[in-house]
């Protein structure tokens, strides 16, 4: 056993440096899928999918993450129909979002970044029930 | 330029001289024969209210022929004879000038000397000098002066005259001895009669004689006295008689050399020998010692004379006729070169023109350069052409002369031959024009007669021929062009008809159903064509979406056109992805996929922002996303 | 008794390599003054450092009290004194206040008045009493090493281990502090206690018991001063370093294997050392050392004195708190502008839309620039305040750490302090920077997310520059790598630049800036500047809580790390 006041830094400090290193990786991984994403557990809308056949989608929920681009219809009742901007496969797409009056208010602009929480609705359109932004 | 007032006779005079001696051109002129007459040049041409004229009429021998000829110099219109004719535009005239100004410049040695010892001979006769001596030397030098090819032997001419003057002068010497001869002779007759006569007195009858006898002796003393005169009467008779004959012939000797020289200077005037005309009257004023004596020439010269300048033919008008005319024609020369200068051709060919009519052979004008009477020549040229073609009623080849006159000479008056270019073509097409109307409407009177009236106004114009081919073939190509309109508009063949619009246009004039099919047709194919023009451009801008959109919503309303379909197939694969976009969003939305078609509808709008297709369609979903859901 | 056997060191881990030491076997009583001669370099300090443990050898055993102290249990901090060659306390601490601080380092379980009879006594037996309230910084060399004396024995050590304290005084001061060391080998409230001085003079050598002489690391002689001479045949012991001149070490040793016996000999006979060397009837009640939270609430208590005590240090703490956030608020004195937003309608044409974009970008480009480069701004000043922080604090008084580590001080306490200490520096330096920004440019974003990240990021490099001071050799080492460290945070943020992805990957887990930075936009994420830095920016945001993560695990390793630097021994 080396004595107190030896200068050698024991293995043991040295795992326990590492250790809390992957503990910090490990917890940064965690933090990021748990904290990064603020509708974790809702699939991302299969835009392929949506482009081809929206119908077919009806009634589910997802999210996805895009920018506005234009404000298309407003009505009182129903709210506002916007076009967003999405990187999907395929290159760039534009998904019609209605945004429902309950939402209404968010100031929404041209060029803001937001997650939706989309619910498919009954002509396919897209209804955001949930928005983040960024 | 301030003219003389003789100078109006002048050119009158001239001018007949000219056309007289137009007759012959480079004949030598002989001094003793007459000038024949003038053949008046056959431009009727130039002179379109001259009654034209007439080859046939018998030639007018006398001297200067039926009428005088009168000059109206402000017109170059040249009457005579009961012609008129343009100076500029008389043919022979035209050659004479033409010739001239293709001539070399008479710079050679001989002409030098030539004029040298013309310059030399006026110099020697003239007032201040004249002496027996400077006159015999004058005299001499004439023939010298014939030697050379300039002078036409005219000086001899002139030598010759004036020899002969001298020779009369002699022979009036002879006449003078014979009388003084006869005059003794007669004082000798005289004598002896009167002698003769005292004789009969020697033997007296008484004084007592009866009154008979007396009467009979008185009787008989008078028969004898006459008997014994008688003789010696009828010599005097005689001598009187032959003195009065040879003083007769003297006189008549004299008047005649002296009516010989003025004809001859008559002449050298007419021949515009002004130089020679000059040397004459000085000869003429030093040989008779006079010279304002009338000339004894024939009554119509005279009156020619008197009529124009105002006075009667003297030796000393003409002298100063000549030297008018050689100051003038100086004048005109240098008006030219003046002229010529400022490049205001049409000015300077006129004073060339008048100072050639002029003084044709005064060393001024024999001594213009070659080159500067070519420009001359050239502008003449064309100005004759110009005439030619505006008398042949030829407007389009006048409007290129025209054209090119303006730009060779600045001062070219175009506003007379453009007006009346403009006016014929104006009033042709007018007539075509009717012609034409006429046609349509199958009025054939009225179409013969506008395009006679056209035919009459432009003969040569380009129009006609065309309208004519046209119009007499149209009855066969109307029926045929009904029917292939019918015939087109059964399969639908609008391009076709439209491409042809202008037979059909004809065709159906007279079928106002069809008209109405063909102004549809017609419109459509505007449509079409103003569809495909705009596509055309916006993909020349590489904007390919945009061109195949405009071309797309034009064949949705014309399927059938080839053109555009063809149009739209080049830019389907041009545009393929844009294409595909709107496709889908379109069969979509047939198939109520209202979501997927807006999101390719938006899809196709991002692609293309201006697209009209991208943008209804939006606008149709989102009202459908919005207010009712199906 | 302290006795070395057979002890031997090599200068690597290599068998090739030099023995520093070679074969030293060497005896010390209790009771006894011991001088450890020798020329420069031939393992004096080497031997002693052995003794304290701080080297280890490669051969041998060093026994204290019979007991071998590499198996058996190591000296206890109160066992050992060690005094350096140069005096280690802070100028600005009076004398007394330094002795108080290592008593309460060094011994728990003593009220307050006994302490200061004690240390009154102990300023006594130096000679320091009158001097108690003067600042170390004034005091002269010789009062400085009775200082270090002082301190050392506040735990009355039973081994006092000094390194060359005399040299550098003059005679008179160098005999003082020789005749205190035998003192102090005598007498200790009747503990009698090894002293140990490794000297280069020998200057009151008489009054040592026993005298070693190293040569090459090796033992040329070991006995009484009086035999010195005679053993090196010399007439005078000052000669004695000119004989050793004229043989090897290995010869000496050869030769005082043959005859140190009888040197040997006559001290252990003529000494009362034998005798005496046992542990004295006191020996077993060794004083406690004081637990962390005591040590801690010392240190804690000593580095706010100290703080407050150097004018420069608060003016400059002062003038980086004050001065820093002016820097930032000179570029949006006037607050920041107004947005103009893009229309959402599609009624415009595509020029006007074009015209409209252009311009939003060109609005990106100043108003998203500005706001995000007051941002970063802010950032890169606190952690430049966070390096000048850290980056001093151990390695600027790593010799006295060492010393105190020695005598019984806990790297745990020790950092802690710091950390409580530094901790308040980077709340005032962060707090005021946000709020003043705040207050005078009307920053956007949220105001308490953002003083907690530009807290962390103040207090990950701190954290980071503190690790390096924990690790550097000399305070200008640690200056210089935390200053580059800094340095590399605006560039490789990524927050001017985009960095590509591979160098972004590798190397954005340690730029704090970046994390700070992306945290801070995200707190815009409510207004509209949030979307004018998106449009400009292309590096990747990362979420909210991965930035907290991401600096807090800045925070947490960085102060492991400086933890384990602190635990290393930086002896020269």
């Amino acid at each position: 056993m080396a004595r107190r006041a030896s200068s050698k830094i024991r293995p043991l400090w040295i795992a326990c440096i590492v250790g809390a290193l992957v503990l910090a990786v490990i917890g940064g991984i965690v933090v990021q899928n748990q904290g990064g994403d603020a509708f974790r557990t809702v699939p991302e809308l299969d835009i392929g999918e949506y482009l081809s056949n929206a119908n077919s989608l009806r009634g589910n929920n997802y999210k996805v993450k895009g920018v506005i681009s234009q404000s298309l219809l407003y009505s009182r009742e129903t709210g506002r129909l916007y076009s967003v901007e999405v990187n999907g496969s395929g290159g760039d797409n534009v998904l019609p979002v209605l945004v429902p009056p309950e939402l209404s208010y968010l100031n929404l602009q041209k060029g803001q970044h937001y997650t939706f929480l989309l619910e498919v609705g009954d002509a396919g359109i897209l209804l955001a029930r949930k928005m983040q932004k960024g | 330029m301030k003219r003389s007032p003789l100078l109006p006779g002048v050119l009158a005079i001239v001018a007949v001289a000219l056309t007289v001696r137009a007759q012959v051109p480079d004949a030598p002129v002989q001094n003793s024969a007459p000038p024949p007459a003038a053949a008046p040049a056959p431009a009727p041409a130039a002179a379109p209210a001259s009654s034209g004229s007439n080859p046939a009429a018998p030639p007018n021998n006398n001297f200067l022929g039926k009428d005088v000829p009168f000059l109206d110099p402000a017109g170059e219109v040249f009457s005579w004879d009961g012609k008129h004719w343009n100076v500029n535009n008389n043919r022979i005239f035209s050659a004479r000038f033409e010739k001239y100004l293709n001539a070399e410049a008479e710079n050679t040695d001989a002409n030098v000397r030539y004029r040298a010892l013309v310059r030399s001979i006026i110099d020697k006769l003239s007032p201040y000098h004249i002496s027996p001596g400077s006159l015999d030397e004058a005299f001499r030098m004439l023939p010298q002066a014939s030697g050379f090819e300039a002078d036409a032997n005219l000086s001899d001419a002139l030598a010759a005259s004036v020899y002969s003057v001298w020779q009369a002068r002699r022979e009036d010497v002879r006449l003078v001895q014979a009388n003084n001869a006869l005059e003794q002779e007669r004082r000798a007759a005289q004598h002896n009669a009167e002698m003769s006569a005292g004789e009969t007195n020697l033997t007296p009858i008484g004084p007592r004689a009866s009154g008979a006898e007396q009467a009979q002796w008185a009787k008989q003393q008078e028969m004898r006295r006459t008997i014994q005169m008688e003789p010696y009467i009828s010599r005097l008779a005689e001598i009187r008689a032959m003195t009065n004959a040879n003083r007769a012939k003297r006189e008549l000797s004299e008047l005649q050399t002296k009516i010989e020289f003025q004809a001859l200077i008559v002449q050298f005037f007419f021949q515009r020998r002004f130089q020679h005309v000059l040397m004459a009257t000085q000869f003429y004023r030093a040989i008779f010692g006079e010279g304002d004596t009338t000339l004894k020439v024939g009554k119509e010269t005279e009156k020619f004379f008197s009529s124009t300048t105002g006075m009667p033919p003297t030796v000393s008008v003409l002298d100063s006729l000549a030297r008018e005319a050689m100051r003038d024609a100086r004048e005109g020369v240098e008006a030219y070169k003046f002229l010529l200068g400022k490049n205001e051709l049409e000015s300077a060919t006129k004073r060339l023109s008048e100072a050639f009519v002029v003084g044709e052979f005064m060393p001024e004008l024999r001594t213009l350069p070659r080159a500067d009477k070519r420009q001359a020549l050239a502008f003449t040229q064309k100005s004759n052409q110009l005439l030619s073609a505006l008398e042949v009623k030829d407007y389009t080849l006048a409007m290129k002369l025209v054209l090119d006159l303006e730009t060779t000479a600045k001062d070219f008056d175009n506003s007379k031959p453009m007006a009346a270019i403009e006016t014929a073509k104006t009033v042709s097409a007018m007539h075509l024009a009717k012609a034409k109307n006429a046609a349509v409407n199958g009025d054939r009177a009225i179409l013969e007669a506008e395009l006679k009236t056209a035919t009459e106004l432009w003969p040569r114009n380009p129009a006609l021929s065309e309208l004519s081919t046209s119009i007499f073939s149209q009855a066969d190509v109307q029926q045929k062009a009904l029917i292939d309109f019918d015939q087109l508009l059964s399969q639908r063949n609008y391009r076709q008809i439209y491409d042809d619009y202008v037979r059909f246009i004809a065709a159906t004039a007279n079928s106002p159903e069809r008209q109405e099919q063909l102004k549809k047709v017609l419109a459509d194919m505007k449509t079409i064509e103003t569809a495909l023009e705009r596509s055309s451009e916006i993909a020349k801008r590489g904007d390919n979406y945009g061109a195949w959109e405009t071309v797309e919503q034009t064949s949705k309303n014309f399927p059938d056109d080839t053109k555009l379909n063809q149009a739209r197939a080049n830019l389907t694969t041009e545009a393929a992805e844009f294409v595909h976009t709107i496709r889908t969003a379109e069969q979509l939305e047939g198939k109520q996929q209202y979501g997927s078609s807006l999101a390719w509808y938006l899809k196709a709008q991002k692609m293309y922002p201006p697209s009209e297709y991208a943008h209804t369609g939006i606008e149709r979903l989102a009202k459908l996303a919005l207010g009712d859901h199906p | 008794m302290l006795s070395l056997e057979a002890i031997s060191l090599q200068a690597s881990e290599d068998e090739e390599s030099p023995y520093l030491l070679h074969d030293v076997s060497v005896r010390m009583c209790r009771g006894e003054l011991v001088a450890v001669v020798g020329p420069s370099g031939c393992g004096k300090s080497t031997l002693l450092k052995t003794i304290t443990g701080l080297l280890e050898p490669t051969a041998g055993i060093v026994r204290w009290d019979g007991r071998d102290l590499a198996t058996e249990g190591d000296l206890l901090p109160s066992e050992l004194g060690y005094v350096p060659q140069f005096s280690l306390a802070y100028d600005s601490l009076t004398v007394r206040e330094s002795v108080d601080d290592a008593f309460r380092l060094r011994i728990a379980g003593i009220d307050d008045d006994e302490r200061e009879d004690r240390i009154d006594a102990l300023l006594e037996t130096t000679g320091l009493t009158e001097l108690a309230d003067r600042p170390v910084r004034v005091l002269s060399g010789g009062q400085r090493r009775r200082l270090a004396l002082t301190i050392e024995t506040v735990s009355s050590p039973s081994l006092l281990l000094c390194d060359e304290v005399t040299s550098g005084l003059d005679p008179g001061s160098a005999q003082e502090i020789v005749s205190l060391l035998h003192e102090l080998s005598r007498a200790d409230g009747g503990r009698r206690r090894v002293v140990v001085n490794v000297t280069h003079s020998l200057i009151g050598l008489e009054l040592y018991d026993r005298v070693i002489v190293l040569s090459a690391g090796r033992i040329a002689y070991q006995g009484s001063p009086q035999h010195l001479a005679h053993y090196f045949r010399a007439d005078h012991a000052d000669a004695v370093y000119t004989r050793l001149a004229t043989r090897s070490g290995e010869e000496w040793d050869t030769s005082w294997r043959k005859h140190g016996s009888f040197f040997e000999d006559s001290l252990s006979s003529g000494s009362e050392a034998t005798e005496n060397d046992h542990p004295s009837e006191t020996e077993g009640d060794e004083p406690l050392t004081p637990g962390l939270a005591a040590q801690f609430a010392v240190l804690f208590a000593r580095r706010i004195r100290l703080f407050v005590r150097e004018r420069s240090q608060v003016g400059l703490q002062a003038a980086l708190i004050l001065g820093f956030p002016c820097l930032v608020v000179i570029f949006a004195l006037k607050g920041l502008p107004g947005i103009r937003n893009l229309s959402l309608d599609n009624d415009l044409s595509v020029i006007d839309q074009l015209r409209e974009s252009a311009g939003y970008l060109v609005q990106a480009f100043d108003v998203g620039g500005l706001v995000s480069g007051l941002l970063l701004f802010q950032i890169i000043l606190l952690a430049l305040m966070g390096s000048n922080n850290g980056a001093l604090e151990i390695a600027g008084e790593r010799a006295l750490f060492e010393r105190e580590k020695l005598a019984g001080l806990s790297p745990v306490s020790y950092l802690a302090s710091k950390a409580v200490f530094l901790g308040l520096l980077i709340t005032a330096q962060a707090v005021w920077m946000v709020l003043f920004v705040h207050g005078i440019c009307r920053f956007p974003g949220d105001i308490v997310g953002q003083v907690m990240l530009l807290w962390l990021a103040d207090a990950a490099l701190t954290a980071v520059c503190l690790a390096f001071s924990s690790f550097a050799r000399t305070p200008a080492q640690a200056s210089l790598i935390s200053i580059y460290f800094v340095g590399f945070q605006l560039p490789l943020s990524g927050a001017v630049l985009a960095l590509p992805d591979s160098v972004a990957r590798l190397t954005r887990p340690f730029i704090a800036a970046y994390w700070s930075w992306a945290g801070g936009i995200l707190t815009m994420r409510d207004t509209r500047f949030y979307d004018l830095i998106l449009k400009i920016t292309k590096t990747e945001l990362a979420a909210l809580p991965v930035c907290f993560w991401v600096l807090l695990a800045h925070v947490v390793i960085g102060t492991c790390v400086a933890y384990l630097g602190c635990r290393r021994s930086v002896w020269d």
